[in-house]
C-alpha cells in the first residue's frame, strides 16, 4: 500500500487489511489465550480515531492538539515516555 | 493487555535518539489518519500500514495511551505491532528480545539471572553497559 499516495488527499483512510472489528482484537477460531484475555477483548466494541476522542475529551483544554509526537518533542526533540501504560 | 514486554523496549529505545522516531515516514499526524511504519519483520525493515482507529474503552484507547503530551505514536507502534502478529490478543505476553528485534533489527539477548551466578550476571552487565547496548529487565510469576 502507497501512503505517500493518501496522504495529503484529505480523504479519510481505512485500513481494510486490518479491519476495525473483533478480528483486530483476537479471533475467535484461534485463541492464543485460553479462558482470561479472550473474555475481556470481547468488551471492546467501539473504534474511534485520536481526533474524535480528543473533541470528546474531558482534556482537550490540557492538550491543545491531537499530535504524531507529542508536543514536548517539537520543542526538545526527545519522546515523552514517563507513565506509558 | 499484556504487552509491557514490548512497551518496556519501546521506553528503553525512545530514549535512545531518533529510533523510534525514525521508524515512521512521517514527521507529523496527518489528516488522513494513514501511517507507515518500517519495523523489522524476521529481521528484515517492512513497511507496515495502519490507520488510526483504535479499540476504545470509557472514551479511552483500549490498550496502550497517548504520551501525556498527546504524542499518539505509541498507540500506533503498538498497532503496528499487533497487526504484524495478526491481532491484539498474539501480542499479549511476550519476550522483550522479540520486541527489541521488532523495533531495531538488532540481535537481542536474554539472560536468565536465576540460571547464572552473580558474578556472571556482573561481568555481563559490566561488558554490555560497557558497549553501550541497550538493556532492560523483567521479572516473569516466579520471582
Amino acid at each position: 500500500m502507497d501512503w505517500s499516495k493518501i496522504e495529503g488527499t484529505g480523504k479519510i483512510f481505512t485500513d481494510h487489511s486490518f479491519p476495525a472489528d473483533q478480528t483486530m482484537l483476537s479471533w475467535k477460531e484461534y485463541p492464543k489465550t485460553i479462558g482470561g484475555l479472550t473474555k475481556y477483548l470481547t468488551w471492546f466494541k467501539e473504534f474511534r480515531r485520536p481526533r474524535d476522542l480528543h473533541s470528546m475529551s474531558k482534556q482537550k483544554d490540557k492538550v491543545t492538539q491531537v499530535s504524531l509526537f507529542g508536543s514536548e518533542y517539537e520543542k526538545t526533540k526527545k519522546l515523552v515516555v514517563k507513565n506509558i501504560e | 493487555m499484556g504487552d509491557n514486554y514490548f512497551l518496556t523496549v519501546v521506553a528503553a529505545l525512545a530514549d535512545r535518539g531518533d529510533t523510534i522516531t525514525s521508524l515512521f515516514h512521517h514527521k507529523t499526524y496527518n489528516h488522513e489518519g494513514i501511517f507507515a511504519i518500517k519495523p523489522f519483520v524476521k529481521g528484515r525493515p517492512e513497511d507496515i500500514t495502519v490507520d488510526d482507529l483504535f479499540p476504545i474503552y470509557n472514551n479511552q484507547p483500549a490498550f496502550v495511551k497517548p504520551t501525556s503530551d498527546g504524542g499518539w505514536w505509541l498507540p500506533l507502534l503498538e498497532k503496528a505491532y499487533a497487526k504484524a502478529n495478526v491481532n491484539y490478543e498474539m501480542i499479549s505476553s511476550g519476550r522483550q528480545a522479540e520486541a527489541a528485534r521488532f523495533l531495531s533489527g538488532s540481535p537481542a539477548r536474554e539472560f536468565d539471572t536465576n540460571l547464572i551466578t552473580q558474578e556472571e550476571l556482573w561481568s555481563s552487565l559490566s561488558i554490555n553497559l560497557k558497549k553501550d547496548y541497550v538493556i532492560t529487565a523483567a521479572c516473569y510469576h516466579e520471582f
